[in-house]
């Protein structure tokens, strides 16, 4: 057991995690062609698993957490020699981190829209008369309430 | 897409109830969970009728769930009976990006056959967005380190697909830090104008805001013009096989396609 700000690797194991980030051993396979530890100062997935993994990673659910820069393109994820799934941990940390009130503006209001409208941006009238112009039917995605039934940790 | 797939005879019924896939970057960075109950509920719509989509971000994003409902029976019970509120029983169909169905030796052949315009002279950078061939384990379609649908494709075309550095390089856009993207997008871009490329032939909503938009916003910022039309592969496609250029909505990208070889 380890622990990350107040979650714990049960924690991260439940999101998805399953125990993945201490099947790491720092071979760094998932450092080398990622794009994200190329073209940024302050992200490294070797060094994101180890603070895991040794129980000091409460700044990776912090508001400046590095976690937010991965660009999600699964390189280390088809590399990975020992199974970790990279970039599941990385959603795991990016949820821990939203539960904290610590993720990004962005992910709060696409959040927000599908939760409310089923959409992550709803169609714009602009949208809706190019639609019509193509010849394509309307959309009609879930109401509020539906999409609370579906949703949720109940 | 629909044109494209509708000219060499694939039927495609749109699908109305949809709600977003949701997105395997931003939604699911919220809440796994909630990504997986949504993705579970638009995988179960229209029972085994395979699902083809326009972006590879919805169609890795629905692959994953699929693979994951397949592999773990928790996550399984726990989406059925979730669809179950809502009247639905748990459906999981083949989902995959449209270029798979243009893929293939008896399909490139139905499609050469039918080219009436080729792109001769073009010299175009092929770029492969990061979800259109991964996670592999559920995506299962091309190569995940060096796919070549694309190249094919264009090849097909008449166009030419030049080497470029860094070509499986991400496009930078799913990053949600600004200087990261915009780093890696010059980047792709330097790259691209170094190979000699005319322009940029993708098959992702994302990578394509990237290049367009991103392309426009870069040169505000920084002053570096690049200059590289952006081209959805399915408006190439479309405009081998007769469709008019006019009707491809080459008005609404940023950057221009005047000039092009083969573009009107």
């Amino acid at each position: 057991m380890y622990t990350i700000g107040g979650s714990t690797s049960k924690d991260i194991d439940a999101i998805g995690g399953r125990e993945l980030a201490r099947l790491c051993y720092s071979c760094g396979i998932c450092v080398g062609d990622c794009p994200a530890a190329r073209f940024s100062d302050d992200f490294n997935p070797r060094q994101i698993f180890l603070k895991v993994c040794l129980g000091i990673g409460e700044d990776l659910i912090g508001e400046a957490s590095p976690v937010w820069k991965c660009t999600t393109c699964y390189t280390c994820y088809e590399r990975c020699p020992a199974g970790v799934k990279p970039l599941d941990v990385i959603i795991a940390l990016r949820n821990l981190s939203f539960r904290e009130g610590n993720s990004p503006e962005n992910v709060n209001k696409i959040r927000r829209s599908v939760l409310a409208t089923g959409l992550a941006g709803a169609l714009t009238q602009r949208a809706v008369g190019l639609r019509e112009k193509m010849g394509l039917p309307g959309t009609e995605p879930l109401d509020e309430k539906e999409l609370g039934l579906l949703t949720g940790d109940e | 897409m629909r044109r494209a797939l509708e000219r060499l005879g694939i039927a495609v019924e749109e699908e109305t109830r949809f709600t977003c896939c949701p997105d395997p970057v931003v939604f699911r960075s919220a809440s796994r969970a909630d990504w997986l109950a949504l993705a579970a509920r638009n995988l179960s719509l229209d029972g085994e009728t395979p699902i083809v989509t326009l972006c590879p971000g919805c169609a890795s994003s629905l692959s994953e769930a699929r693979h994951i409902l397949s592999e773990d029976a928790g996550a399984r019970d726990d989406a059925a009976a979730r669809l179950e509120k809502l009247g639905l029983s748990l459906s999981l169909p083949r989902v995959s990006h449209f270029l798979e169905l243009l893929s293939g030796e008896k399909r490139m052949q139905e499609i050469g056959a039918g080219v009436n315009r080729k792109f001769e002279g073009l010299k175009v950078a092929c770029h492969y967005g990061c979800h259109l061939t991964r996670p592999s384990d559920a995506v299962d379609f091309d190569d995940p380190e060096k796919p070549r649908c694309l190249d094919d494709l264009v090849t097909l075309l008449g166009a030419e697909s030049l080497p470029y550095e860094d070509k499986y390089l991400c496009c930078g856009r799913p990053s949600l830090d600004e200087g990261t993207s915009a780093a890696i997008l010059e980047r792709k871009l330097s790259a691209m104008k170094e190979a000699g490329a005319q322009a940029i032939v993708l098959a992702c909503p994302f990578c394509f805001e990237q290049f367009d938009v991103g392309q426009t916003v870069l040169a505000r910022k920084t002053g570096k013009e690049f200059g590289l039309p952006v081209f959805y592969l399915s408006q190439l496609l479309c405009m081998a096989l007769g469709a008019a250029g006019s009707d491809m909505g080459l008005g609404m990208h940023k950057v221009k396609t005047g000039g092009i070889p083969g573009i009107e």
